[in-house]
């Protein structure tokens, strides 16, 4: 008991202080460059929110292959889905920062414009709302359903395995058309003549990474903490997941800008120009270089997948690269041509990183307690007879 | 020197492998393991080193990688630059898909090639298949007796008390 | 840590083998004559290969003329089966190679025969263009070598000449993990075999002799090949898809063409392995090797693929609606609606609603009712690549030059000629090659306790992954 709440609380204070830091940092923002401050605040929403559902995503995937080395791992992945009511909340905030965000909710500018008068069935204000409303009760519910059976079927009894593949492929089946339309709705609609059918799988990729990546920060820490066990051998097969998500999301970006790069065409070239030219270029490059590259590279080497500390460096390094993803994928039409504009977002983001991890490291701290007493003892021997 | 290389053969892995760690630790000189399928836990008794046919892979990868970005961009802007749709001369984004493919295909015959070299696995291999019985369910342990202090009484008990199926002769070591 | 599991789940092979037992049955049907359900399976496959033989040097000697092409439709039906086939292949490389990395030990029932499967789709697929080029005789010409001409190279930015790249690339690879697999079973088939036999599979079997250090090596090998074939096998359908996507056709290009067609490929490949599976387990008594247990692991992937292909089509759609692009609007309208609307419904019964009655494990189980389905798949997965290549070219922006397209006789002789091909190769392979990996199914029998169980404890990717 005592070994679970002592590192927490020890974590609590800085955390809370960096999260009221960020928050202050928003309003001050809100204050002096709103349409900054609401740039920072929707990279925010995204970035929690991808993060988050993470958890459940790899969840699931791990029920319906029937996957069996990743069991003290689980734990993680459902703290970083309890993270979902924090991007819920900040979620509420959405409407309000609609007209800063949004070209198409002002009617002035879908007046006179074929191609926006033509979507407006889908961009409406309230269809909107109701859209994300709608993403957040689906994700809110799955998730708590794919937590709470990984937490009754952990023992594993006879039919367990049936009731994980159930409730694993009803998450995908209910994420993969939201987290599809949200992506739409929430940063392509940004610049609302813009479309891309593959854009959903880009976003995937970065997310499934990023969220990774966030899930080894977390076990390292749970570890350290002893709360979970987490082999070498387990330790090189997140690394080898990581390799592969960053190279997916690698195949996948490289997939849209080869083909937009050859056809040229003037309703999908602009997008992609604005992210290539000038400093959003540089960003896009670096964003590239540390989430795909690097780690690939890394990685490749099965000493480095398997050492915890290493991860935990790689793992830092992708996580920032979604962050310069996130604001490559939403700051120009919000912040113009320079990023610049995007340094009023750097407290809120920081303020957002404390309170999510103030929000899973509780999570887990609190669900693992019962658990593991209960699983140290058998494990032990195995845990370390890979050396 | 020449020794001559004997054979305990084995029904099981769990018997062969409970015996490997017994010879070894009678001081035997175990030079092989012949197996049906690989036996996990033969690699650290018998000292068997990491393969490095990983390394193999990387070299032919990254020779396949640059060798077809370098000739792509040589034969497309320096030889004989041509106008295809308004592209330019290196493009490097439609050069990607065939390094890749040459990346991958150096680098899976680099390792195969290593592996058939490092193993000596060719047709005209001079290798007479033993007739232990290691290609359909027997599991063979080879050793030579060299100054070895257990008896002949003690070796023989090692293979009795593991449940060896025969101990046969196979023939000249060679190194 | 998951011992008490591993008690629980069934025996990834039926009727209490032994090592020996498997040697014995995986070696049985390729040491005996050949029985004659063999021989009119292969008289069938032969006459059809025939067939197409005929047809390809008809068309050849004729001109593409022969086809139904016009100057609207300028792709159809051979590029139709070239994506058709190659995509076949893919199910071969996925159960290879990404089940090993993922340690599915379930693959080792399917995988030498999938992987067999592989390579003689791309074959097939690879007659296509070839022919395509109406003067075959050239096709050297697509490689780069120092020539007269100039040296006048190929243009590297034609995904045309990407696809010379992939298909090679993925043939020769997927024939060297296929071999390299197949060494330690050859080794065992030349330990059974006498005279001139045995001499031959001296020579195939490059003196593999089990020893541990070479089994060490040899796994390296596998795992290396594996993690080198998975992302080939998803370039390789990704590089099919750019022959249509870096095109401005409207139904052609889409962003989402490289990862949609690389699921379809899988599915439509999971659906044929299934269909080859369901055929050999009854026709060479392989009953307790390819297990209903194989068949409902497949129908999952195959549901689950099944419901990622619909979604890809979800998606295509609603983005053609989300564009507000009239032309890409229109082609999906026309799809649809058109002229060609039967091939497109008989494509969303096949691929997106048939497959879904998988989710119920009562027709999982049921063996016909698998196998209808799977043929349903195929059939579905054919007219996917139908639809996207000849209902975007029939109506194209100009109104005047709309046209039709349907397949002459040569071109439906020449379809039947690579399904002939595809089988008296399969056939062939049944007869002369261990069809099931002898020596790693040995590996996964349930006698083999510390071995499974160490195993798991470590993890397994020990050397792997």
């Amino acid at each position: 008991m005592t070994a679970s709440r002592l590192p927490l609380a020890a974590l609590r204070t800085p955390l809370v202080a960096g999260a009221a830091l960020g928050l202050a940092g928003l309003l001050a923002a809100l204050l002096a460059d709103a349409a900054a401050a609401w740039a920072g605040y929707l990279a925010v929403l995204v970035l929690c929110t991808g993060l988050a559902l993470a958890g459940p995503l790899f969840l699931s995937f791990l029920f319906i292959s029937g996957a069996r080395w990743s069991r003290p791992l689980e734990r993680v992945l459902c703290a970083l889905g309890a993270a979902l009511p924090f991007s819920a909340a900040l979620a509420l905030l959405l409407p309000v920062g609609l007209p800063a965000l949004y070209e198409w909710s002002h009617a002035s500018a879908v007046a006179g414009d074929p191609v926006l008068e033509a979507k407006r069935a889908y961009l409406s204000a309230p269809f909107f709302v109701l859209r994300t409303a709608v993403y957040f009760v689906v994700w809110l519910v799955g998730a708590r359903h794919v937590a709470r059976v990984a937490a009754e079927t952990r023992d594993g009894a006879a039919g367990d395995g049936a009731r994980r593949r159930r409730a694993g492929a009803l998450f995908l089946l209910l994420f993969a058309p939201t987290f599809s339309l949200a992506g739409i709705d929430w940063t392509l609609s940004l610049e609302p003549h813009a479309f891309s059918s593959i854009h959903a799988v880009v976003a995937l990729g970065a997310t499934a990474v990023s969220g990774l990546a966030a899930a080894v920060l977390l076990a390292a820490w749970a570890e350290r903490r002893e709360l979970v066990r987490v082999t070498e051998a387990q330790w090189g097969d997140a690394g080898a997941l990581l390799l592969a998500f960053g190279l997916f999301w690698g195949y996948v970006w490289y997939s849209q800008y080869l083909l937009v790069w050859y056809t040229d065409m003037p309703e999908e070239t602009p997008w992609f120009a604005a992210r290539l030219r000038g400093d959003w270029g540089l960003l896009t490059k670096v964003s590239l270089a540390a989430g795909c590259a690097l780690p690939f590279a890394a990685l490749l080497m099965r000493s480095v997948r398997r050492s915890r500390s290493a991860l935990v460096r790689i793992a830092c390094v992708v996580l920032a690269a979604r962050v310069i993803d996130v604001f490559v994928a939403i700051g120009p039409p919000l912040l113009g041509a320079s990023p610049a504009r995007a340094a009023w977002s750097v407290l809120p983001v920081v303020g957002a990183a404390c309170a999510f991890a103030l929000v899973t490291t509780r999570a887990l701290a609190t669900a693992a307690v019962p658990h593991a007493a209960a699983s140290a003892g058998p494990r032990a021997p195995a845990a370390h007879s890979s050396g | 020197m020449s020794a001559r290389v004997q054979a305990a053969v084995f029904a099981d892995e769990g018997r062969l492998l409970a015996a490997l760690s017994d010879a070894r630790a009678l001081g035997l000189d175990v030079v092989d393991v012949r197996s049906p399928y690989p036996v996990h836990g033969v690699d650290e008794l018998l000292g068997v080193r990491r393969s490095r046919l990983p390394l193999a892979c990387l070299v032919g990868g990254v020779t396949g990688l640059a060798g077809a970005l370098v000739f792509q961009a040589w034969t497309s802007a320096v030889d004989w630059p041509l106008d295809v749709g308004g592209k330019p001369w290196n493009s490097l984004p439609a050069f990607a898909p065939v390094a890749f493919e040459v990346t991958v295909l150096l680098a899976g015959l680099a390792t195969v090639f290593g592996l058939l070299v490092r193993s000596g696995l060719v047709p005209w291999s001079a290798r007479q298949p033993l007739d232990l019985g290691a290609t359909d369910d027997r599991f063979a342990l080879l050793f030579v007796r060299r100054d070895m202090r257990a008896s002949d009484a003690a070796l023989a008990d090692l293979w009795s008390r593991h449940g060896a199926s025969r101990v046969v002769d196979v023939g000249e070591e060679r190194r | 840590m998951t011992d008490a599991r591993h008690v629980l789940d069934e025996p990834l092979i039926g009727g209490a083998k032994s090592a020996a037992d498997v040697t014995s049955d995986v070696f049985a049907p390729i040491e005996r004559r050949a029985t004659a359900r063999w021989w009119a399976g292969f008289g069938v496959a032969a006459s059809l290969l025939l067939l197409g033989v005929a047809a390809v040097g008809y068309q050849v000697a004729t001109g593409i003329g022969t086809w139904g092409l016009n100057r609207t439709v300028g792709w159809a039906f051979d590029i139709t089966n070239f994506v058709f086939w190659v995509g076949i292949g893919h199910a071969g490389t996925l159960i290879s190679a990404v089940l090993l990395l993922f340690r599915q030990k379930w693959r080792t029932s399917i995988n030498r025969a999938a992987e067999a499967m592989t390579i003689f789709a791309v074959m097939c697929a690879g007659i296509f263009p070839l022919i395509h080029m109406g003067r075959p005789w050239l096709a050297h010409w697509v490689f780069p070598y120092p020539n007269l001409r100039g040296p006048l190279w190929v243009n590297w930015r034609s995904p045309l000449l990407w696809d010379v790249f992939a298909i090679g690339t993925y043939f020769t690879i997927s024939l060297l993990f296929w071999y390299v697999g197949l060494i330690p079973d050859l080794a065992t088939a030349r330990d059974r075999a006498r005279g001139l036999r045995r001499r031959v599979l001296e020579w195939m079997a490059l003196g593999w002799d089990g020893s541990a250090r070479t089994w060490a090596r040899h796994e390296t090998a596998c795992v290396l090949l594996a993690a080198l074939a998975t992302p080939l096998v998803v370039s390789v359908h990704s590089v099919v898809s750019t022959d249509f996507a870096t095109a401005v056709i409207p139904g052609w290009h889409a962003t989402l063409f490289p990862p949609y067609f690389v699921i379809g490929a899988v599915f439509s490949g999971f659906a044929m392995v299934l269909t080859l599976m369901l055929v050999a387990r009854k026709v060479m008594a392989f009953e307790d090797y390819i297990t209903p247990r194989h068949v409902g692991a497949m129908c999952k992937v195959l549901v689950f693929t099944g419901t990622l292909v619909a979604l890809a089509y979800l998606t295509e759609v609603f983005t053609a609606w989300y564009s507000a692009s009239p032309p890409e609007r229109f082609v999906f309208l026309n799809r649809a609606f058109g002229p060609m609307a039967w091939a497109f419904w008989t494509m969303v019964t096949c691929n997106v609603l048939a497959p879904q009655l998988l989710w119920f494990r009562r027709i999982r189980s049921s063996l016909p009712a698998v196998f209808v389905l799977s043929l349903v798949v195929n059939v579905g997965m054919w007219f996917e690549r139908f639809v996207i290549i000849v209902t975007s070219l029939t109506r194209d922006f100009v109104p005047s030059s709309w046209s039709s397209y349907a397949p002459t006789s040569i071109e439906i002789a020449t379809l039947l000629g690579s399904f002939g091909l595809f089988f008296t190769l399969f056939l062939l392979f049944c007869r002369f090659v261990p069809m099931l990996a002898a020596a790693e199914l040995k590996s996964v029998l349930p006698h083999g306790a510390p071995h499974g169980r160490h195993d798991d404890a470590t993890a397994g990717p020990g050397r792997n992954a």
